[in-house]
Protein backbone atom coordinates (compact mmCIF):
# COMPACT_ATOMS: atom_id res chain seq x y z
CA UNK A 1 0.00 0.00 0.00
CA UNK A 2 1.07 3.45 -0.73
CA UNK A 3 0.54 6.62 1.48
CA UNK A 4 0.73 10.15 0.73
CA UNK A 5 1.46 11.45 4.31
CA UNK A 6 0.54 15.73 4.41
CA UNK A 7 2.28 15.80 0.64
CA UNK A 8 3.32 19.22 -0.14
CA UNK A 9 5.49 20.58 -3.17
CA UNK A 10 5.98 24.29 -3.35
CA UNK A 11 8.17 26.18 -6.12
CA UNK A 12 8.88 29.78 -5.31
CA UNK A 13 6.18 30.09 -2.37
CA UNK A 14 3.86 28.66 -4.75
CA UNK A 15 1.95 25.40 -4.02
CA UNK A 16 1.55 23.30 -6.72
CA UNK A 17 0.75 20.29 -4.08
CA UNK A 18 -0.40 21.21 -0.79
CA UNK A 19 -1.17 18.63 2.24
CA UNK A 20 -2.90 15.84 0.01
CA UNK A 21 -3.04 12.63 2.19
CA UNK A 22 -4.22 9.46 -0.05
CA UNK A 23 -4.11 6.13 0.27
CA UNK A 24 -3.84 3.46 -2.66
CA UNK A 25 -4.03 -0.03 -2.18
CA UNK A 26 -3.13 -3.54 -3.77
CA UNK A 27 -5.64 -4.99 -6.55
CA UNK A 28 -7.44 -1.10 -6.75
CA UNK A 29 -6.96 1.23 -10.08
CA UNK A 30 -6.99 4.25 -8.84
CA UNK A 31 -7.72 7.44 -10.56
CA UNK A 32 -6.39 11.36 -10.34
CA UNK A 33 -8.61 13.66 -12.02
CA UNK A 34 -8.98 17.79 -12.03
CA UNK A 35 -9.22 20.51 -14.41
CA UNK A 36 -5.96 21.48 -16.14
CA UNK A 37 -3.14 23.09 -14.06
CA UNK A 38 -4.88 21.00 -10.55
CA UNK A 39 -1.26 19.51 -10.21
CA UNK A 40 -2.74 15.80 -11.10
CA UNK A 41 1.40 15.10 -13.15
CA UNK A 42 2.79 16.81 -10.00
CA UNK A 43 1.59 13.92 -7.73
CA UNK A 44 2.59 12.14 -10.31
CA UNK A 45 5.69 12.75 -10.23
CA UNK A 46 5.81 12.81 -7.08
CA UNK A 47 5.13 9.59 -6.72
CA UNK A 48 7.55 8.31 -9.20
CA UNK A 49 10.20 10.28 -7.27
CA UNK A 50 10.58 12.35 -10.60
CA UNK A 51 10.33 15.74 -8.08
CA UNK A 52 11.31 15.64 -4.24
CA UNK A 53 8.38 16.92 -1.80
CA UNK A 54 8.75 20.26 -0.22
CA UNK A 55 6.94 18.57 3.18
CA UNK A 56 5.15 15.62 3.64
CA UNK A 57 6.10 11.53 3.25
CA UNK A 58 5.17 9.29 0.82
CA UNK A 59 5.54 5.77 2.44
CA UNK A 60 5.65 2.40 0.55
CA UNK A 61 4.30 -0.56 3.28
CA UNK A 62 4.94 1.67 5.83
CA UNK A 63 8.67 2.64 4.75
CA UNK A 64 9.57 6.33 3.98
CA UNK A 65 10.25 5.31 -0.07
CA UNK A 66 13.24 7.52 -0.06
CA UNK A 67 14.83 5.07 2.07
CA UNK A 68 14.19 2.08 -0.77
CA UNK A 69 17.18 2.25 -3.49
CA UNK A 70 16.32 3.43 -7.02
CA UNK A 71 17.29 0.42 -8.34
CA UNK A 72 14.89 -1.99 -5.89
CA UNK A 73 12.01 0.80 -6.39
CA UNK A 74 12.77 0.37 -10.33
CA UNK A 75 12.29 -3.48 -10.10
CA UNK A 76 8.74 -3.20 -8.80
CA UNK A 77 7.37 0.33 -9.93
CA UNK A 78 7.37 1.19 -13.44
CA UNK A 79 5.81 4.70 -15.17
CA UNK A 80 4.06 5.64 -18.04
CA UNK A 81 4.33 8.71 -19.46
CA UNK A 82 2.51 10.47 -22.73
CA UNK A 83 4.56 10.81 -25.02
CA UNK A 84 8.36 9.45 -24.87
CA UNK A 85 10.91 10.79 -27.90
CA UNK A 86 13.67 8.52 -28.64
CA UNK A 87 17.15 10.08 -29.90
CA UNK A 88 18.23 6.81 -32.13
CA UNK A 89 16.90 4.32 -33.90
CA UNK A 90 16.02 0.87 -31.75
CA UNK A 91 14.40 -2.28 -33.07
CA UNK A 92 10.88 -2.20 -30.80
CA UNK A 93 12.33 -5.69 -29.32
CA UNK A 94 15.31 -3.56 -27.93
CA UNK A 95 12.92 -0.68 -26.65
CA UNK A 96 10.68 -3.42 -24.86
CA UNK A 97 13.84 -4.74 -23.28
CA UNK A 98 15.07 -1.73 -21.31
CA UNK A 99 11.49 -2.79 -19.35
CA UNK A 100 13.72 -5.72 -18.30
CA UNK A 101 17.00 -3.50 -17.55
CA UNK A 102 16.77 -3.25 -13.92
CA UNK A 103 16.04 -7.37 -12.89
CA UNK A 104 19.46 -8.45 -14.93
CA UNK A 105 23.13 -7.17 -14.80
CA UNK A 106 25.34 -8.21 -18.46
CA UNK A 107 23.13 -9.69 -20.85
CA UNK A 108 19.54 -10.71 -20.50
CA UNK A 109 18.75 -14.11 -19.67
CA UNK A 110 16.29 -16.50 -21.52
CA UNK A 111 13.38 -15.49 -18.71
CA UNK A 112 14.18 -11.61 -19.78
CA UNK A 113 13.86 -12.50 -22.92
CA UNK A 114 10.65 -14.55 -22.67
CA UNK A 115 8.74 -12.30 -20.82
CA UNK A 116 9.38 -9.30 -23.59
CA UNK A 117 8.16 -12.08 -25.79
CA UNK A 118 5.34 -12.41 -23.62
CA UNK A 119 4.67 -8.50 -23.23
CA UNK A 120 4.93 -8.01 -26.90
CA UNK A 121 1.75 -10.64 -27.39
CA UNK A 122 -0.34 -8.86 -24.94
CA UNK A 123 0.03 -5.92 -26.57
CA UNK A 124 -0.09 -7.21 -30.28
CA UNK A 125 3.24 -5.86 -31.19
CA UNK A 126 4.95 -9.31 -32.32
CA UNK A 127 4.50 -8.39 -35.39
CA UNK A 128 6.79 -5.50 -35.45
CA UNK A 129 9.42 -6.36 -33.13
CA UNK A 130 12.04 -6.08 -35.37
CA UNK A 131 11.09 -2.78 -36.91
CA UNK A 132 12.65 0.42 -36.56
CA UNK A 133 10.65 2.39 -33.53
CA UNK A 134 11.09 5.48 -34.98
CA UNK A 135 9.20 4.67 -38.29
CA UNK A 136 6.16 3.71 -36.33
CA UNK A 137 3.38 5.61 -35.83
CA UNK A 138 2.42 7.60 -32.66
CA UNK A 139 -0.29 5.38 -31.42
CA UNK A 140 2.25 1.90 -32.67
CA UNK A 141 5.24 3.88 -30.22
CA UNK A 142 2.69 4.01 -27.32
CA UNK A 143 1.82 0.46 -27.60
CA UNK A 144 5.67 -0.11 -27.01
CA UNK A 145 6.37 1.62 -24.33
CA UNK A 146 3.15 -0.37 -22.73
CA UNK A 147 4.84 -3.74 -23.26
CA UNK A 148 8.41 -2.00 -22.18
CA UNK A 149 6.39 -1.05 -19.15
CA UNK A 150 4.89 -4.18 -18.41
CA UNK A 151 7.91 -6.18 -19.25
CA UNK A 152 9.64 -4.12 -16.35
CA UNK A 153 6.52 -4.91 -13.71
CA UNK A 154 5.98 -8.19 -15.02
CA UNK A 155 4.59 -11.09 -12.21
CA UNK A 156 7.13 -12.90 -11.22
CA UNK A 157 7.81 -15.22 -8.18
CA UNK A 158 8.88 -12.18 -5.84
CA UNK A 159 5.67 -11.38 -3.75
CA UNK A 160 6.14 -8.00 -3.50
CA UNK A 161 3.56 -5.63 -4.71
CA UNK A 162 4.19 -3.71 -8.14
CA UNK A 163 3.15 0.27 -8.81
CA UNK A 164 2.35 1.32 -12.15
CA UNK A 165 2.12 5.00 -12.41
CA UNK A 166 0.38 6.35 -15.24
CA UNK A 167 0.70 10.03 -16.64
CA UNK A 168 -1.92 10.62 -18.94
CA UNK A 169 -0.74 7.68 -21.21
CA UNK A 170 -3.61 7.42 -23.29
CA UNK A 171 -4.11 10.79 -24.70
CA UNK A 172 -3.04 9.95 -28.18
CA UNK A 173 -4.60 7.12 -28.60
CA UNK A 174 -7.88 5.95 -30.32
CA UNK A 175 -10.81 4.10 -28.37
CA UNK A 176 -9.76 0.97 -29.14
CA UNK A 177 -6.02 1.00 -27.77
CA UNK A 178 -7.53 3.49 -24.90
CA UNK A 179 -10.13 0.30 -23.95
CA UNK A 180 -8.07 -2.36 -24.75
CA UNK A 181 -5.00 -0.99 -22.71
CA UNK A 182 -6.96 -0.10 -19.24
CA UNK A 183 -8.04 -4.10 -20.28
CA UNK A 184 -4.75 -5.68 -20.21
CA UNK A 185 -3.73 -3.86 -17.00
CA UNK A 186 -6.90 -5.49 -15.37
CA UNK A 187 -5.56 -8.78 -16.45
CA UNK A 188 -2.18 -8.33 -15.06
CA UNK A 189 -3.43 -7.60 -11.96
CA UNK A 190 -5.06 -10.63 -11.82
CA UNK A 191 -1.81 -11.85 -11.79
CA UNK A 192 -0.34 -10.47 -8.89
CA UNK A 193 -0.70 -7.80 -6.60
CA UNK A 194 -0.88 -4.27 -7.97
CA UNK A 195 -1.47 -0.79 -7.15
CA UNK A 196 -2.44 1.00 -10.34
CA UNK A 197 -2.37 4.94 -10.13
CA UNK A 198 -2.81 7.30 -13.13
CA UNK A 199 -3.50 10.63 -14.23
CA UNK A 200 -7.08 10.51 -17.06
CA UNK A 201 -8.33 13.63 -18.49
CA UNK A 202 -11.45 11.90 -19.93
CA UNK A 203 -13.83 11.25 -16.54
CA UNK A 204 -16.11 8.65 -17.79
CA UNK A 205 -13.11 5.84 -19.05
CA UNK A 206 -12.29 6.68 -15.08
CA UNK A 207 -15.53 6.01 -14.74
CA UNK A 208 -15.66 2.90 -16.56
CA UNK A 209 -12.27 1.53 -15.10
CA UNK A 210 -11.40 2.92 -11.37
CA UNK A 211 -11.80 1.80 -8.27
CA UNK A 212 -11.09 4.80 -6.65
CA UNK A 213 -10.92 8.49 -8.02
CA UNK A 214 -8.93 11.42 -6.35
CA UNK A 215 -10.44 14.72 -7.50
CA UNK A 216 -7.95 17.63 -6.86
CA UNK A 217 -8.12 21.28 -7.93
CA UNK A 218 -5.55 23.88 -7.52
CA UNK A 219 -2.82 21.08 -5.58
CA UNK A 220 -5.71 20.02 -3.03
CA UNK A 221 -8.00 17.36 -2.29
CA UNK A 222 -11.50 17.85 -2.83
CA UNK A 223 -13.24 14.67 -2.62
CA UNK A 224 -11.51 11.02 -2.78
CA UNK A 225 -13.16 7.25 -2.77
CA UNK A 226 -15.19 5.35 -5.14
CA UNK A 227 -17.16 6.91 -8.28
CA UNK A 228 -20.27 6.79 -7.80
CA UNK A 229 -19.35 9.30 -4.46
CA UNK A 230 -16.70 11.46 -6.41
CA UNK A 231 -18.22 12.18 -9.31
CA UNK A 232 -21.93 13.82 -7.81
CA UNK A 233 -22.85 16.74 -10.06
CA UNK A 234 -22.10 19.05 -7.14
CA UNK A 235 -18.43 17.72 -6.99
CA UNK A 236 -18.26 18.12 -10.94
CA UNK A 237 -19.61 21.55 -10.96
CA UNK A 238 -17.36 22.92 -8.34
CA UNK A 239 -14.40 21.47 -9.96
CA UNK A 240 -14.83 21.53 -13.50
CA UNK A 241 -17.54 24.55 -13.93
CA UNK A 242 -19.26 22.47 -15.71
CA UNK A 243 -23.09 20.70 -15.47
CA UNK A 244 -22.95 17.15 -15.36
CA UNK A 245 -25.95 14.73 -15.61
CA UNK A 246 -25.70 10.86 -14.94
CA UNK A 247 -27.30 8.32 -17.42
CA UNK A 248 -27.41 4.83 -17.40
CA UNK A 249 -27.18 2.84 -20.15
CA UNK A 250 -29.02 -0.08 -21.19
CA UNK A 251 -26.15 -2.14 -19.69
CA UNK A 252 -26.55 -0.37 -16.36
CA UNK A 253 -23.61 1.76 -16.41
CA UNK A 254 -23.18 5.15 -16.01
CA UNK A 255 -22.36 7.34 -17.68
CA UNK A 256 -21.08 11.32 -17.07
CA UNK A 257 -22.87 14.05 -20.12
CA UNK A 258 -21.53 17.16 -20.27
CA UNK A 259 -23.31 20.83 -20.98
CA UNK A 260 -23.28 24.27 -19.93
CA UNK A 261 -27.06 24.87 -18.40
CA UNK B 1 23.72 -9.01 -41.36
CA UNK B 2 23.80 -10.29 -37.87
CA UNK B 3 25.95 -8.85 -35.37
CA UNK B 4 28.91 -11.70 -35.36
CA UNK B 5 29.13 -11.36 -39.17
CA UNK B 6 29.60 -7.64 -38.82
CA UNK B 7 32.73 -7.91 -36.90
CA UNK B 8 34.31 -10.62 -38.62
CA UNK B 9 33.70 -8.88 -41.88
CA UNK B 10 35.45 -5.64 -40.37
CA UNK B 11 38.18 -7.59 -38.07
CA UNK B 12 39.36 -9.08 -41.58
CA UNK B 13 39.45 -5.77 -43.40
CA UNK B 14 41.59 -4.26 -40.56
CA UNK B 15 43.73 -6.91 -41.00
CA UNK B 16 44.29 -6.00 -44.55
CA UNK B 17 44.69 -2.91 -43.97
CA UNK B 18 47.00 -3.03 -41.13
CA UNK B 19 49.27 -5.45 -43.40
CA UNK B 20 49.02 -2.54 -46.04
CA UNK B 21 49.89 0.16 -44.10
CA UNK B 22 53.13 -1.54 -42.92
CA UNK B 23 54.36 -2.55 -46.45
CA UNK B 24 54.00 1.11 -47.84
CA UNK B 25 55.75 3.30 -47.57
CA UNK B 26 59.41 5.09 -48.21
CA UNK B 27 61.02 1.64 -48.08
CA UNK B 28 58.74 -1.44 -49.33
CA UNK B 29 58.60 -3.96 -46.88
CA UNK B 30 58.55 -7.61 -48.31
CA UNK B 31 55.64 -9.88 -45.97
CA UNK B 32 58.89 -12.63 -45.42
CA UNK B 33 60.72 -9.44 -44.29
CA UNK B 34 58.36 -8.49 -41.15
CA UNK B 35 58.06 -12.25 -40.49
CA UNK B 36 61.77 -12.58 -40.06
CA UNK B 37 62.28 -9.28 -38.28
CA UNK B 38 59.03 -10.21 -35.68
CA UNK B 39 60.92 -13.42 -34.87
CA UNK B 40 64.37 -11.77 -34.13
CA UNK B 41 63.04 -8.88 -32.33
CA UNK B 42 60.27 -11.13 -29.94
CA UNK B 43 62.68 -14.71 -29.64
CA UNK B 44 66.42 -14.53 -31.09
CA UNK B 45 67.57 -10.85 -30.71
CA UNK B 46 69.93 -11.70 -33.89
CA UNK B 47 70.46 -7.59 -35.24
CA UNK B 48 68.38 -6.86 -37.63
CA UNK B 49 68.88 -4.98 -41.28
CA UNK B 50 67.86 -1.92 -41.93
CA UNK B 51 64.40 -2.80 -43.83
CA UNK B 52 63.52 -5.35 -40.59
CA UNK B 53 64.88 -2.20 -38.24
CA UNK B 54 62.21 0.44 -39.92
CA UNK B 55 59.79 -2.04 -39.63
CA UNK B 56 59.76 -2.93 -36.09
CA UNK B 57 60.64 0.71 -34.85
CA UNK B 58 58.42 2.35 -37.29
CA UNK B 59 55.77 1.44 -39.45
CA UNK B 60 54.55 -1.50 -36.70
CA UNK B 61 54.39 0.78 -33.99
CA UNK B 62 52.24 3.36 -36.72
CA UNK B 63 50.35 0.70 -37.89
CA UNK B 64 49.49 -0.22 -34.06
CA UNK B 65 49.33 3.72 -32.65
CA UNK B 66 46.47 4.17 -35.82
CA UNK B 67 44.48 1.04 -34.55
CA UNK B 68 44.59 2.25 -30.90
CA UNK B 69 43.72 6.04 -31.68
CA UNK B 70 41.36 4.95 -34.57
CA UNK B 71 39.32 2.88 -31.87
CA UNK B 72 39.56 5.34 -28.85
CA UNK B 73 37.93 8.43 -31.12
CA UNK B 74 35.31 5.82 -32.59
CA UNK B 75 34.34 5.05 -29.43
CA UNK B 76 34.51 8.56 -27.58
CA UNK B 77 32.05 9.46 -30.49
CA UNK B 78 29.46 6.55 -29.50
CA UNK B 79 29.95 7.58 -25.44
CA UNK B 80 29.34 11.34 -26.14
CA UNK B 81 26.40 11.28 -28.45
CA UNK B 82 24.69 8.49 -26.33
CA UNK B 83 25.11 10.40 -23.36
CA UNK B 84 23.72 13.86 -25.41
CA UNK B 85 21.11 12.04 -26.69
CA UNK B 86 22.40 13.68 -30.29
CA UNK B 87 23.59 12.13 -33.28
CA UNK B 88 25.77 15.06 -34.28
CA UNK B 89 27.90 15.29 -30.96
CA UNK B 90 31.33 14.05 -30.95
CA UNK B 91 34.28 14.34 -28.50
CA UNK B 92 35.63 17.68 -30.45
CA UNK B 93 32.07 19.58 -29.45
CA UNK B 94 32.70 19.33 -25.77
CA UNK B 95 35.80 20.96 -25.62
CA UNK B 96 38.09 18.07 -25.13
CA UNK B 97 39.62 18.29 -28.52
CA UNK B 98 40.15 22.08 -28.39
CA UNK B 99 41.11 21.67 -24.98
CA UNK B 100 43.52 19.33 -25.74
CA UNK B 101 44.43 21.71 -28.30
CA UNK B 102 45.15 24.55 -26.66
CA UNK B 103 47.09 23.21 -24.19
CA UNK B 104 49.76 21.71 -27.45
CA UNK B 105 49.87 25.00 -28.10
CA UNK B 106 50.57 26.44 -25.27
CA UNK B 107 53.32 23.87 -24.84
CA UNK B 108 54.63 24.81 -28.04
CA UNK B 109 54.65 28.82 -27.46
CA UNK B 110 56.32 28.69 -23.96
CA UNK B 111 58.51 26.02 -24.84
CA UNK B 112 60.07 28.42 -26.98
CA UNK B 113 59.86 31.56 -24.89
CA UNK B 114 61.01 29.80 -21.82
CA UNK B 115 63.24 27.12 -23.61
CA UNK B 116 62.51 24.80 -21.22
CA UNK B 117 63.75 20.95 -21.53
CA UNK B 118 60.97 19.29 -23.74
CA UNK B 119 60.82 15.58 -22.97
CA UNK B 120 58.75 12.85 -24.93
CA UNK B 121 56.20 13.45 -21.83
CA UNK B 122 55.62 17.26 -21.86
CA UNK B 123 53.67 17.25 -24.67
CA UNK B 124 50.99 14.47 -24.68
CA UNK B 125 50.87 15.36 -20.49
CA UNK B 126 50.24 19.34 -21.58
CA UNK B 127 47.35 18.12 -24.31
CA UNK B 128 45.65 16.15 -21.68
CA UNK B 129 45.58 18.77 -19.13
CA UNK B 130 44.19 20.82 -22.32
CA UNK B 131 41.64 18.43 -22.78
CA UNK B 132 40.41 17.33 -19.10
CA UNK B 133 40.23 21.46 -18.18
CA UNK B 134 37.74 22.31 -20.70
CA UNK B 135 35.96 19.11 -20.66
CA UNK B 136 35.23 19.36 -16.75
CA UNK B 137 34.49 23.31 -17.33
CA UNK B 138 32.08 22.43 -19.78
CA UNK B 139 30.19 19.83 -17.17
CA UNK B 140 31.01 22.26 -14.46
CA UNK B 141 29.18 25.49 -16.03
CA UNK B 142 26.29 23.47 -17.36
CA UNK B 143 25.85 21.77 -14.28
CA UNK B 144 22.61 23.50 -12.48
CA UNK B 145 21.00 23.43 -8.72
CA UNK B 146 18.03 21.57 -10.60
CA UNK B 147 17.38 17.52 -10.12
CA UNK B 148 18.43 17.32 -13.97
CA UNK B 149 20.45 19.53 -15.23
CA UNK B 150 19.83 19.79 -18.91
CA UNK B 151 21.66 18.26 -22.12
CA UNK B 152 21.31 21.65 -24.45
CA UNK B 153 22.71 23.88 -21.63
CA UNK B 154 25.64 21.46 -21.25
CA UNK B 155 26.19 21.87 -25.59
CA UNK B 156 25.28 25.12 -25.73
CA UNK B 157 28.04 25.95 -22.80
CA UNK B 158 30.32 23.25 -24.77
CA UNK B 159 30.19 25.35 -28.06
CA UNK B 160 31.30 28.59 -26.21
CA UNK B 161 33.84 27.07 -24.19
CA UNK B 162 35.26 25.26 -27.51
CA UNK B 163 34.83 28.64 -29.40
CA UNK B 164 37.29 30.27 -26.30
CA UNK B 165 40.19 27.64 -26.58
CA UNK B 166 40.02 27.66 -30.27
CA UNK B 167 40.46 31.45 -30.29
CA UNK B 168 42.87 30.89 -27.73
CA UNK B 169 45.06 28.58 -29.83
CA UNK B 170 44.41 31.02 -33.00
CA UNK B 171 46.36 33.55 -30.24
CA UNK B 172 49.41 31.84 -29.75
CA UNK B 173 49.78 30.59 -33.01
CA UNK B 174 49.36 34.55 -34.30
CA UNK B 175 52.40 35.68 -31.45
CA UNK B 176 54.31 32.19 -32.19
CA UNK B 177 57.52 32.58 -34.08
CA UNK B 178 57.78 30.42 -37.08
CA UNK B 179 58.83 27.06 -35.97
CA UNK B 180 56.62 27.05 -33.12
CA UNK B 181 53.86 28.28 -35.32
CA UNK B 182 54.37 25.08 -37.98
CA UNK B 183 54.47 23.16 -34.97
CA UNK B 184 50.78 23.75 -33.48
CA UNK B 185 49.49 24.19 -36.97
CA UNK B 186 50.78 20.64 -37.60
CA UNK B 187 49.54 19.45 -34.54
CA UNK B 188 45.87 20.76 -34.92
CA UNK B 189 45.90 18.89 -38.74
CA UNK B 190 46.83 15.76 -36.88
CA UNK B 191 49.70 13.41 -37.10
CA UNK B 192 50.64 9.81 -36.52
CA UNK B 193 53.99 10.22 -37.74
CA UNK B 194 55.96 10.72 -33.76
CA UNK B 195 54.47 7.56 -33.17
CA UNK B 196 56.43 4.90 -31.04
CA UNK B 197 56.25 1.86 -28.74
CA UNK B 198 55.72 4.01 -26.02
CA UNK B 199 52.68 5.59 -27.05
CA UNK B 200 51.44 2.45 -28.63
CA UNK B 201 50.94 1.14 -24.82
CA UNK B 202 49.98 4.04 -23.31
CA UNK B 203 46.88 4.71 -25.46
CA UNK B 204 46.49 0.93 -25.94
CA UNK B 205 46.08 0.32 -22.30
CA UNK B 206 44.10 3.28 -21.61
CA UNK B 207 41.83 2.34 -24.45
CA UNK B 208 41.50 -1.28 -23.18
CA UNK B 209 40.28 0.19 -20.01
CA UNK B 210 37.71 2.83 -21.32
CA UNK B 211 36.52 0.25 -23.42
CA UNK B 212 35.93 -1.86 -20.64
CA UNK B 213 34.08 0.69 -18.08
CA UNK B 214 32.37 1.85 -21.57
CA UNK B 215 30.56 -1.64 -22.28
CA UNK B 216 29.72 -1.45 -18.48
CA UNK B 217 27.66 1.83 -19.00
CA UNK B 218 26.32 0.26 -22.28
CA UNK B 219 23.06 -0.59 -20.75
CA UNK B 220 22.51 2.61 -19.25
CA UNK B 221 23.50 4.85 -22.20
CA UNK B 222 20.44 2.64 -24.02
CA UNK B 223 17.74 3.52 -21.45
CA UNK B 224 19.18 7.19 -21.68
CA UNK B 225 17.81 7.26 -25.24
CA UNK B 226 14.13 7.31 -23.82
CA UNK B 227 15.34 10.65 -22.05
CA UNK B 228 16.72 11.47 -18.52
CA UNK B 229 13.49 10.63 -16.84
CA UNK B 230 12.44 7.40 -18.02
CA UNK B 231 15.58 6.58 -17.67
CA UNK B 232 15.39 7.25 -13.54
CA UNK B 233 12.32 5.39 -14.07
CA UNK B 234 14.51 2.05 -15.11
CA UNK B 235 16.59 2.88 -11.80
CA UNK B 236 19.53 4.71 -13.30
CA UNK B 237 21.05 7.72 -11.62
CA UNK B 238 21.31 10.24 -14.27
CA UNK B 239 23.73 12.27 -12.73
CA UNK B 240 26.13 10.02 -11.64
CA UNK B 241 26.09 8.48 -15.35
CA UNK B 242 26.73 11.71 -17.11
CA UNK B 243 30.07 11.71 -15.04
CA UNK B 244 31.58 8.63 -15.54
CA UNK B 245 30.99 8.37 -19.07
CA UNK B 246 32.60 11.68 -19.46
CA UNK B 247 35.26 10.66 -17.03
CA UNK B 248 35.61 7.88 -19.48
CA UNK B 249 35.53 9.95 -22.61
CA UNK B 250 37.84 12.82 -21.54
CA UNK B 251 40.77 9.85 -20.79
CA UNK B 252 39.98 8.08 -23.83
CA UNK B 253 40.22 11.18 -26.05
CA UNK B 254 42.81 13.04 -24.30
CA UNK B 255 44.83 10.87 -24.55
CA UNK B 256 44.26 9.71 -27.93
CA UNK B 257 45.14 13.36 -28.58
CA UNK B 258 47.83 14.07 -27.16
CA UNK B 259 50.05 11.58 -29.13
CA UNK B 260 48.44 12.35 -32.39
CA UNK B 261 46.53 16.12 -32.48
CA UNK B 262 43.45 17.06 -33.29
CA UNK B 263 42.31 13.79 -35.85
CA UNK B 264 38.35 15.21 -36.55
CA UNK B 265 35.44 13.29 -37.86
CA UNK B 266 36.43 9.64 -37.15
CA UNK B 267 33.77 9.95 -33.75
CA UNK B 268 31.30 11.44 -35.92
CA UNK B 269 31.05 9.21 -39.03
CA UNK B 270 31.57 5.95 -37.49
CA UNK B 271 28.60 5.47 -35.24
CA UNK B 272 27.04 6.82 -37.98
CA UNK B 273 27.78 4.16 -40.38
CA UNK B 274 27.56 1.52 -37.82
CA UNK B 275 23.77 2.76 -36.92
CA UNK B 276 22.98 2.75 -40.56
CA UNK B 277 24.08 -1.28 -40.69
CA UNK B 278 22.50 -2.07 -37.74
CA UNK B 279 21.29 -0.24 -35.39
CA UNK B 280 21.68 2.23 -32.10
CA UNK B 281 22.33 -0.44 -29.54
CA UNK B 282 25.38 0.82 -27.49
CA UNK B 283 27.08 -2.62 -26.87
CA UNK B 284 26.95 -3.43 -30.74
CA UNK B 285 28.15 0.31 -31.29
CA UNK B 286 31.12 -0.07 -28.96
CA UNK B 287 32.13 -3.15 -30.21
CA UNK B 288 31.38 -2.09 -33.76
CA UNK B 289 33.60 1.17 -33.23
CA UNK B 290 36.61 -0.57 -31.99
CA UNK B 291 36.97 -2.46 -35.03
CA UNK B 292 35.51 0.47 -37.64
CA UNK B 293 37.49 3.26 -36.25
CA UNK B 294 40.56 1.36 -36.60
CA UNK B 295 40.07 0.37 -39.91
CA UNK B 296 38.63 4.30 -41.05
CA UNK B 297 41.88 5.31 -39.52
CA UNK B 298 43.92 2.88 -40.87
CA UNK B 299 42.86 3.73 -44.39
CA UNK B 300 42.93 7.63 -44.10
CA UNK B 301 46.36 6.80 -42.88
CA UNK B 302 47.41 4.75 -46.04
CA UNK B 303 46.26 7.34 -48.10
CA UNK B 304 47.89 10.27 -46.22
CA UNK B 305 50.85 8.86 -47.08
CA UNK B 306 50.54 7.58 -50.75
CA UNK B 307 48.53 11.00 -52.37
CA UNK B 308 51.31 12.94 -51.94
CA UNK B 309 53.84 10.88 -51.81
CA UNK B 310 56.67 11.16 -50.98
CA UNK B 311 55.28 13.90 -48.79
CA UNK B 312 52.58 13.17 -46.18
CA UNK B 313 49.41 14.65 -45.96
CA UNK B 314 48.28 15.51 -42.16
CA UNK B 315 45.85 12.79 -40.92
CA UNK B 316 42.80 15.43 -39.83
CA UNK B 317 42.83 16.55 -43.52
CA UNK B 318 42.59 12.89 -44.95
CA UNK B 319 39.54 11.86 -42.24
CA UNK B 320 37.71 15.21 -42.91
CA UNK B 321 37.99 14.87 -46.86
CA UNK B 322 36.74 11.68 -46.83
CA UNK B 323 34.42 12.08 -43.43
CA UNK B 324 32.41 15.14 -44.88
CA UNK B 325 30.76 14.13 -48.21
CA UNK B 326 30.20 10.28 -46.77
CA UNK B 327 28.45 12.13 -43.73
CA UNK B 328 26.23 14.45 -46.13
CA UNK B 329 25.23 11.76 -48.27
CA UNK B 330 24.20 9.50 -45.18
CA UNK B 331 21.87 12.73 -43.96
CA UNK B 332 20.66 13.08 -47.16
CA UNK B 333 19.76 9.41 -47.84
CA UNK B 334 16.25 9.70 -45.79
CA UNK B 335 15.87 5.96 -44.22
CA UNK B 336 17.90 8.01 -41.10
CA UNK B 337 15.58 9.48 -38.83
CA UNK B 338 16.46 11.94 -36.45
Amino acid sequence: MIKTKALQYKIKEKKLIDAISLTFNPNEISMIVGPNGAGKSTLIQLLSQQREPSSGEIDFFGKPITEIPTQKMARVRAVLSQNTSMAFPLTVKEVVMMGRYPHFTGSPLEKDKDICQESMKLFSITDMSERNYLTLSGGEQQRVHFARVAAQIWPDRTSSTKILLLDEPLTYLDIYYQYEFLRVVKQLMQDQEMIVIGVIHDLNLAYQFADKIALIANGKLVEAGNPDKVFTPENIKKVFKISATIILDDQGKKHLSFGFR
Amino acid sequence: MKVASIYTLLGVLLVVATIASTVYGAVDIQLHEMSSALKKWMFTGEKMTLTEQIFIDIRLPRAILTIVVGASLAVGGVLMQGLFLNPIVEPGLIGTSSGAAFGAALYFTLGAAFDFSTGEWTLPIAACLGGMIATFMVYYLSRSHAKHSSIITLLLIGIAINALFLSGVGFLSYIARDPQARSITFWNLGTLSGANWQSVVVVGITCVVCVFFGLRYAKQLNALMLGEVEAEHLGISVRKLKMRVLTVNVILVSIATAFTGVIGFIGLVVPHLLRIIKGSDTRYLIWGSLFMGALVLSVSDILSRILLAPAELPIGIVTTVVGVPVFIYLLRKNEYYF
